[in-house]
């Protein structure tokens, strides 16, 4: 996996650094933005989640095997009006999930728009997943599993189907987002005993941490 | 997953407006956004330009906002100072990045998307059709049973007769039933008396029915005569007349509601003087129970507004499938001005390359392109006028007379554009002389070329025979077309096309652009003696291609 060896070689810090990145959560309304954080966050699931007005904030922290990443989550809300706001959420983000639903073709297509928007408008080292939530009612879905696929690879976005209600995927879109994130420049010894071949690209995107 | 794991966390869901700068809870979006916009502005990247740019324009995004909110009663005085000091508070930020006085932005409207949209256009048209058909099943029993009521009956014109076949066509409704008027809905009583429609057989008060003549009748059945006099009389002032002298007033106040034509007022003033002559004769029972006399029944028969309604739709639709006889000479007139657009690229075309003495196109090609536009355009002028001149008096005469006027108008506009675009064609004579000059030129060219290749033919001495032949040929075709210069008209093309072929007979004719371009000299002479103007062109085209291809390569035309 790409992300994967991108995340080996971006961490050249000592273990125990920690890392603060904002996170943000596009999509439709109604698709499962939040139903999604509070699984991650708080492993809770709300059968009849309210409707967000304006945004949530909420924290969560992480552990990988050499970092501490912290996520400041900005749950925005989906709703048409509050549309304009979005921008000062994604502004400076350095990650984002458009979410999307499974069953609602229109919702995929609002999630292309978003990222869409993220590629036109947000920074550009933005790490950006797509996210196909309430994947527990797949005998319903009108979007694909190959469809969403092929537009996340075309797009370089890291790609899951998620269920926020059985909490499939829903840490592993994190971990994934996490591992991809930039942490830091390099400092000290780097890891030793592999070429290093992504270091001058890594460097480039760092923007964390300052 | 290398190891992952997720701490705990500790902090409380925030939601709300938040400020993702600041963490402040702003409580609503205007504030919201007020406050990022102040406190919290974009700033784009570090270098200079990027940040001038981007604060001029930040600028003149404010100062437009600004001017937005600004009231009407605000003078410009105002607006003037407002603007200063936006200007002298855009150079300070420049300088110390101040941040710009606060404009709350509109909250945006509730419903900004459509939402979820579902097309219903193929459940409209499903309904609409029911609703068509319906119509038209309606109307053509209206039609079937006017024409009965119209065309049958009893001959003598005993009302009660009438009366009694009218009813054997169309039931009616029994008066008890009716209470009020399904219309308007008002009550009857002895005011306001009970009325048949004679078409459908439903009761209606007298403001909610109409007189139709049989007249009008005859030709709303008969769908042969669509322009005839089909125009529906509001005969209801007629039949009022009966009421003699004193009701009279109050009868044509209400008359001011309709747009009567004077047409129909002094059918009006007619039927007035024959009602009051009626009313003596007439039976009283008759005035009583707002029956028609003996001889209106014969002339008119009730019938309710909504049956009224969907004679008239079917009579304009009928107007409509046949358009009126203007109409058509506009088709025509369309047509004609097409074929000039046409002809007259052609023309031009023609004369420019006459005047340019090419003898590609004969001076009769001209005069005959030039008299055949000038007779359409003749044409056209003499059909608009007729169009614009010929209005009669039908019901939407001024309307009519409009269009009419309209259509004359765009054809002398678009005449007056195709004349501006003809130039004037040069004479006959002209032609000749024009040939002859280019010939002149042609030959002066080429004589130059020569002298060029006999220089070098010193360096390539196998040239010097066909240089030498050059020089000679071109010195007797200096001489050959004065010769021929009186007397030489435009149908001798063929002359001058021979000389041409002499002439590039003697010169090189080894090279196969030579041969090309005979041949394509002789189609061209068969075109343009055939009149085939646009493959004329296309070997004009191609003539000049060939001939700027041997220039390229240096060899004489």
């Amino acid at each position: 996996m790409a992300a994967r060896n991108a995340g080996g070689a971006a961490r050249p810090g000592g273990p125990n650094r920690t890392c603060q990145f904002k996170l943000v959560l596009l999509g439709e309304s109604a698709v499962g933005k939040s139903s999604l954080v509070l699984r991650f966050v708080k492993g809770q699931f709300h059968e009849y989640q309210e409707s967000t007005i304006g945004a949530a904030f909420l924290t969560q922290t992480v552990c990988l095997d050499d970092a501490t990443i912290k996520f400041e989550i900005w749950d925005t809300a989906g709703q048409e009006r509050y549309h304009s706001l979005a921008p000062m959420y994604y502004r400076g983000a350095q990650a984002a999930i458009v979410v999307y639903d499974i069953t609602n073709q229109e919702s995929f297509q609002k999630a292309k728009n978003w990222v869409k928007e993220l590629q036109r408008q947000a920074s550009p080292n933005i790490v950006m997943a797509l996210a196909g939530n309430k994947a527990d009612v797949a005998n319903k879905r009108t979007v694909e599993y190959e469809e969403a696929n092929a537009y996340a690879e075309d797009n370089a976005l890291l790609f899951m189907e998620t269920s926020a209600k059985t909490s499939m995927n829903v840490n592993d879109i994190f971990m994934a987002i996490a591992k991809k994130l930039p942490i830091g420049p390099a400092q000290g010894e780097g890891p030793t005993g592999t070429v290093d071949m992504n270091q001058p690209q890594q460097q480039q995107k760092g923007s964390c941490c300052k | 997953m290398d190891g992952a794991a997720s701490a705990g966390n500790s902090n409380v869901v925030r939601q709300g407006f938040i400020c993702p700068f600041c963490m402040e809870d702003f409580g609503e979006y205007e504030r919201l956004i007020c406050h990022v916009e102040d406190d919290h502005p974009e700033e784009d990247s570090s270098d200079l330009a990027g940040m001038f740019v981007s604060n001029v324009k930040g600028f003149f995004d404010k100062a437009k906002r600004g001017i937005k909110k600004l009231d009407a009663k605000k003078s410009i005085a105002e607006i003037a100072s407002n603007v200063e000091s936006e200007i002298t508070e855009t150079t300070e930020k420049l300088v110390e990045r101040a941040p710009l006085p606060r404009i709350p932005k509109p909250l945006p409207p509730d419903e900004i998307s459509p939402g979820t949209m579902r097309s219903r256009t193929k459940e409209f048209l499903s309904t609409r059709e029911l609703n068509i058909n319906e119509v038209a099943v309606r109307t053509n029993m209206l039609i079937i049973r006017l024409d009965r009521l119209i065309n049958g009956g009893p001959k003598d014109k005993d009302p009660i007769k009438r009366k009694e076949y009218e009813r054997e066509i169309v039931p009616w409704l029994d008066d008890a039933e009716a209470l009020c008027c399904p219309l308007c809905a008002a009550r009857f009583g002895i005011t306001r008396r009970r009325h048949h429609c004679r078409l459908c057989g439903r009761v209606l008060c007298h403001n909610c029915s109409k007189f139709l003549s049989f007249e009008t009748a005859r030709s709303l059945t008969s769908s042969s005569n669509p322009l005839g006099d089909t125009k529906i009389d509001f005969d209801e002032e007629l039949a009022e007349t009966d009421v003699p002298g004193t009701s009279q007033v109050k009868e044509n106040g209400r008359l001011s509601f309709f747009d009567f034509s004077q047409k129909s007022m002094d059918k009006m003033k007619k039927a007035m003087a024959g009602a009051v002559q009626k009313v003596h004769s007439a039976a009283t029972e008759e005035i009583i129970s707002g029956a028609l006399t003996s001889k209106e029944l014969s002339d008119h028969m009730r019938v309710c507004n909504l049956c009224l309604r969907d004679l008239n739709f079917r009579e304009s639709r009928m107007e409509n499938k046949d358009p009126p006889s203007y109409v058509q000479q506009y088709e025509l007139m369309k047509e004609m001005i097409e074929e000039v657009k046409n002809l007259v690229p052609t023309y031009v075309r023609v004369v420019s390359s006459l005047n340019n003495g090419e003898s590609v196109y004969t001076h009769k090609h001209g005069e005959e392109l030039r008299s055949k536009c000038l007779e359409i355009q003749k044409n056209i002028d003499l059909l608009s006028k007729r169009i614009g001149e010929g209005a009669d008096d039908k019901p939407n005469a001024l309307k009519e007379q409009q269009l009419r006027k309209n259509i004359r108008l765009s054809a002398v506009q678009s005449l007056q554009g195709l004349i501006g675009q003809m130039d004037s064609l040069p004479s006959a004579e002209e032609c000749v002389n024009r040939i002859v000059k280019r010939k002149e030129k042609r030959v002066k060219d080429f004589a130059r070329v020569n002298r060029t290749v006999m220089k070098m033919s010193s360096s390539m001495p196998q040239l010097q025979p066909h240089s030498h032949l050059n020089s000679i040929s071109s010195v007797s075709s200096l001489g050959g077309p004065p010769s021929v210069d009186d007397g030489w008209s435009a149908e001798d093309n063929d002359i001058v096309f021979e000389v041409n072929s002499i002439e590039d007979d003697t010169i090189q004719t080894d090279h196969p652009l030579y041969e090309q371009r005979d041949q394509l000299r002789k189609f061209l002479f068969q075109a343009s003696s055939t009149g085939k103007l646009d493959e004329m062109d296309i070997l004009e085209r191609n003539l000049k291609e060939i001939e700027e291809e041997m220039i390229r390569l240096g060899l004489p035309c």
